[in-house]
């Protein structure tokens, strides 16, 4: 039978045939894209001013630009840039954890509820004070505050099953996402509220170093963690009772892949607000290229996750003037793909 | 002699006939009225007619059947006219323009929503009679018969204009707005129980002394610090929500002559409609600086505050003319580049009112090209690090102390021209920001163009803020709340608190 | 290694007990089969004995040492456990499969050496199905998928095997096929414990036989002694006939058991009864 997606189907056959291709690809993948992102906004500069002030920056020699093409390239569009390789690694990472762990290609990083609750503690923080640092805090801690409070939850049982798991974090994000509608409904609708609504749809505009020095470790820490661990998740994608007798402490492991998702997508969302899509798509895309094993998905995941966050940043910068949400052009883009992926499903899963 | 008895007695008979005749057809005592109404109307007021004939006698009147409103017009000018019906409010409003008519009432309704107006013309000689006329239609005779044909009265009939001590019985008073849109509203008059569920429009009441009638206020005014000391009766008057999340079945039970609000979104408008509760729409959110002042003297029509309303809206143009005057002569490339900064200095204000108080403070906005999104979207636009870098602004005004200190704070900022010559400042804040489109919109205007001019602008502006305060608000300004006001430090109190 | 079991009790809720008192012992190298119908509860003794569900009640001592305080990863080395049922979500090779039976000898945050390959590979090899390697696990068949769990198991060195109806809905090749490896592992020196419907392969294959009817054991011993006509009617509630035949191949006669109503002259399905 000749499916209408056999073209593509014929190469991605080939392009899994060529292990050392696909590899070579994640590698250069984000750095180039890391590269273009520093390369493209608003502000003109030649490539070439951009490279030469990087690496003036770097190597001990002197290059004369206007002190603000310097602030440009440094203080706006490097510390954006890593924010954007960071934040998509975080997300897409902790997707592909949660996938692995709730042996379900459908749940993305938001399942137990991090991203409402940091939605929920930035838009407080936003109706409160409207200080920058204290919404990230604000998000970073409420969102934490979601998880811990599904897997409590989820806990009232002799022992977490997911199931209950889920559903805490159902119930958990429902909660959450009917707080910030209840902190929608009493933000000034002229002042608070557009902030309010901005934050929510996702955006790296204003990332600074600042930002980024405190979010640095929450996401590294449990990503170098993540990695480190990342052949248990095959065996914990087993199921519960396979891999017990498989000699795995899965109540322990589960806890520990949880906390590091959930530290990282706290601290993601905190820098970019609610940015969907990315880990529910981006560990799809590690399948359909380097197949389901998490030895090899795991580091893939991460290296398409940074890059595809890179390049749809730097879309949102070029589109207009005024800054197009992130998040929703993740999800114009996210959205079909799956969709693609649903009607398609053998590709990735059974 | 025969002759002459002949010729006496048909003198006699003569005069006699003359007489009979005079007395049959002419009638002399009796009082002649003539009356025009659509044709439509015919056999009711045939049946009316001869029923207030019976009634009073001496009194004949004239039906005159007119087609469309052109030929009424005529008739008007052609004879005199006691009583005009119409058809349709606005031939009376184009009546009552012309001087024809003082007043008219809402008496019936027909088929399809039609409704009909009785008038007496203003330079009836039988203004008795034709008042009479009109009593008897607004009794319960009168009634009957046009339920009979149909019709249904409206009870009691609705006055619009002067109406006669005679017909008071029979009416309430009302009169109709123009709003924004254009849609004809029909309110009590006087107006005594309003909601306001737009904050620009509360302040705005507030300050044409309308305060008293507010029976339901928007959420958003409560929670203002500085309008709580000003106002404090405010934080008594029911809360009945935000055009987006309005309380009908509050505002339903607040029993409101009108209901003042913008038209985003419609659906609230429409439910408003659906529930007969007149609602006058005032977009204050997205007016232009210079229809500010119309749109004060409509609502001070409304609340029937137009002596206050028109103080006040003078009181606005008087001060953009003044500005204006100075500033329009400074061309577009010699104007200071403004740059509104808010929530975290990457999200500007994008509404006309920011654009034009900028512009007539003598400044022009970096952001005037940026529209938001279409429709009820935030007044809001987020830009980049970058853009801004290559506006490079000469003035900063930032919403709130907060974001001034975040801009001075972030080395990002460091290059742009209003940083490095220290010309950030923090828009002061009264009731509202100064930059939102109410009137105290025009005080920033003249805080903005002292600090984009300080040469060219030397008013004694504190005195003019108290002053303010003193004359729309009669509220006398503490030196404190002065500098609190112009530091930008009011904040808006948390709901619930 | 040895594996003792006294006084072992379980219940997922207080109201029923699953399994009473359940006691046995099974020496090294030994195949102690489990017979009895379904919902008798040989799943849930094979994994308290596998770990996976905690007793509430009794102890299960290897080699003397009570389980129970043997660390999780350390039993997993020392008992294997294949499962009934296993659903894979995810299609990972075969070989990655086979290579997660390495889990409880690799580190938390180590990932399979050259040597945990080797192993894996010779697992397959062992089971006769290294040419399966590179393919997809949901790619292949019922036998199939049943073999690459128990190279899995190999994988995993176990010195106790705990095999939950392995031959449960695989062909009479696959099931000789499982049985041989059984078999061949016990010989070995390994200790099998394992679970089946048929009375057949306990008579055929095991040292030891356990007939479990609602949650306790009604014999256990030599298959000969325990597999007979009153205890299998007991168990499945039909009457069972144990015919002897004549082995054409060999000196032992052979024992298998038939429904009595399959020889009462109302014919079953004819495959049915080899399965018996």
């Amino acid at each position: 039978m000749v499916s209408r997606y056999q073209v593509l189907e014929d190469i991605l056959e080939e392009v899994r045939g060529r292990k050392s291709l696909v590899a070579t690809a994640l590698i250069l993948a984000p750095i180039l894209s890391f590269l273009l992102s520093l390369l493209v906004g608003r502000y003109q500069i030649s490539p070439q001013i951009v490279f030469s002030v990087l690496i003036s920056k770097i190597l001990p020699f002197h290059y004369d630009v206007p002190k603000q093409v310097e602030i440009v390239i440094i203080q706006v569009r490097l510390p954006r840039a890593i924010a954007a390789a960071l934040v998509g690694a975080a997300l897409a990472l902790s997707g592909t954890s949660f996938q692995g762990l709730f042996r379900n290609p459908l749940v993305s990083s938001q399942i137990l509820g991090v991203a409402s609750g940091a939605g929920f503690g930035a838009a407080l923080a936003l109706l409160l004070s409207g200080d920058p640092v204290i919404v990230q805090v604000s998000a970073f801690g409420f969102g934490i505050v979601a998880v811990a409070i599904s897997y409590a939850l989820s806990r009232t049982y002799r022992e977490t099953s997911l199931l209950t798991l889920v559903l805490a974090g159902i119930v958990v994000g429902a909660l959450f996402s009917a707080l910030i509608s209840l902190i929608k409904y009493v933000a000034d609708p002229y002042e608070k509220l557009p902030s309010i609504t901005f934050w929510l749809m996702g955006s790296l505009s204003a990332v600074s170093f600042r930002e980024l020095t405190w979010n640095f470790i929450p996401i590294v820490v449990p990503c170098i963690i993540l990695v480190l661990a990342r052949w248990r998740l095959n065996v914990l994608s087993l199921g519960e009772e396979e891999a017990k007798a498989l000699g795995i402490d899965v109540e322990r492991m589960r806890m520990l892949v949880i906390s590091c998702c959930t530290l990282m997508t706290a601290a993601a969302v905190s820098i970019a607000g609610m940015v969907g899509w990315v880990g529910l798509v981006i560990p799809h895309i590690g399948r359909m290229l380097v197949g389901p094993d998490h030895k090899v998905l795991v580091p893939a995941s991460i290296a398409i996750g940074a890059a595809y966050l890179l390049i749809v940043d730097s879309m949102v910068r070029i589109v207009s003037t005024f800054e197009m949400p992130l998040g929703v052009l993740t999800a114009i883009i996210g959205a079909p793909f799956f969709a693609y992926l649903l009607r398609k499903r053998t590709v990735s899963w059974r | 002699m025969n002759g002459r008895i002949v010729v006496v007695s048909l003198a006699v008979l003569m005069v006699l006939v003359l007489t009979a005749w005079v007395f049959v057809y002419l009638k002399p005592w009796v009082v002649r009225m003539v009356a025009l109404y659509p044709y439509t109307l015919s056999a009711t007021f045939e049946e009316l007619e001869r029923l207030f004939e019976r009634e009073n006698g001496g009194v004949d009147l004239e039906l005159k059947p007119y087609h469309v409103r052109e030929e009424l017009y005529t008739l008007l000018d052609e004879g005199e006219v006691d009583i005009v019906i119409a058809e349709d409010l606005s031939v009376m409003e184009m009546l009552s323009e012309n001087g024809y008519v003082n007043w008219y009432l809402e008496f019936a309704t027909g088929d399809g929503g039609t409704a009909y107006y009785i008038a007496v013309s203003r330079n009836s000689k039988h203004l008795e009679q034709a008042l009479a006329f009109t009593q008897l239609l607004l009794s319960e005779e009168g009634k009957d018969v046009l339920r009979e044909y149909g019709y249904e009265p409206v009870t009691p009939a609705m006055g619009f204009g002067d109406v006669p001590e005679e017909l008071r019985e029979y009416a309430l008073e009302f009169k109709s707005v123009i709003d924004w849109l254009g849609r004809r509203v029909i309110v009590p008059k006087p107006v005594k129980r309003v909601v306001s569920i737009v904050p620009m429009i509360t302040l705005s009441i507030l300050m044409m002394d309308g305060g008293d009638l507010l029976v339901g206020v928007d959420s958003v005014s409560p929670t203002s610090e500085l309008l709580t000391k000003v106002f404090p009766q405010i934080k008594n008057i029911p809360v009945a929500g935000a055009p987006w999340s309005v309380n009908i079945e509050l505002i339903l039970s607040l029993d409101p002559d009108v209901v003042l609000t913008t038209d985003r979104p419609m659906e609230v408008v429409k439910k408003f409609e659906e529930l007969e509760i007149p609602v006058v729409i005032v977009p204050m959110g997205r007016l232009h600086c210079d229809q500010l002042p119309e749109a004060i003297r409509l609502i001070g029509k409304v609340i029937d505050r137009e002596d206050k309303a028109e103080e006040l809206a003078s009181y606005c143009e008087e001060k953009m003319m003044a500005l204006m005057n100075v500033t329009s002569k400074i061309p577009r490339s010699e104007r200071a580049k403004v740059y509104i900064a808010i929530s975290d200095g990457l999200k500007t204000h994008i509404t006309y009112i920011s654009r034009d108080i900028v512009w007539i403070a003598g400044g022009v906005n970096v952001a005037e090209n940026l529209s938001g999104p279409a429709g009820g979207g935030p007044p809001m636009a987020a830009v980049s690090m970058e853009t801004v870098l290559t506006w490079n602004p000469d003035v900063i005004i930032t919403w709130d102390p907060k974001v001034k200190e975040l801009i001075l704070s972030d080395p990002r900022w460091a290059e742009v021209n209003a940083v490095k010559n220290n010309r950030v400042y923090v828009i002061p804040r009264g009731l509202r920001s100064w930059i939102t489109p109410e009137p105290e919109a025009f005080l920033g205007a003249m805080w903005l163009a002292e600090k984009l001019n300080p040469d060219a602008f030397s008013f004694n502006f504190e005195e003019e803020v108290k002053l303010f305060y003193h004359r729309f608000l009669g509220y006398e300004l503490s030196d404190e709340e002065l500098s609190r006001i112009l530091s930008g430090e009011y904040g808006v109190e948390i709901p619930g608190t | 290694m040895r594996l003792e079991v006294r006084g072992l009790h379980f219940s997922y809720t207080p109201e029923r007990e699953v399994l009473k008192d359940i006691s046995f012992d099974v020496e090294r190298g030994d195949i102690f089969c489990v017979l009895g119908p379904n919902g008798c509860g040989k799943t849930t003794l094979l994994k308290c004995l596998g770990g996976i569900l905690k007793p509430n009640k009794g102890s299960i001592l290897l080699d003397g040492v009570e389980a129970s305080t043997i660390s999780r990863a350390e039993y997993a080395k020392l008992v294997g456990y294949v499962p009934q049922e296993h659903g894979l979500v995810f299609p990972y090779k075969t070989i990655d499969v086979v290579l997660m039976g390495r889990a409880p000898h690799l580190g938390i945050f180590s990932t399979p050496s050259e040597k945990d390959y080797r192993i894996a590979e010779e697992a397959l090899r062992e089971v006769g199905i290294y040419h399966l390697k590179d393919r997809p696990y949901v790619e292949l068949s019922g036998g199939e998928r049943q073999l690459v769990i128990i190279a899995r198991v190999l994988a995993q060195q176990p010195e106790i095997l705990l095999l939950d109806e392995p031959t449960s809905h695989l062909d009479i090749k696959n099931q000789m096929a499982i049985l041989r490896i059984v078999t061949k592992l016990a010989e070995q020196g390994m200790t099998i414990v394992m679970s089946t419907h048929f009375p057949r392969h306990a008579l055929l294959f095991s040292s030891k036989v356990g007939i479990m009817v609602g949650g306790r054991f009604i014999a256990i011993g030599n298959p000969e002694e325990v597999v007979t006509e009153e205890r299998l009617k007991k168990a499945y509630d039909i009457d069972i006939k144990i015919l002897t035949v004549k082995n054409p191949l060999g000196d032992r006669a052979i024992k298998v058991c038939i429904p009595v109503e399959a020889l009462s002259g109302r014919q079953l399905v004819g495959g049915a009864w080899s399965r018996v």
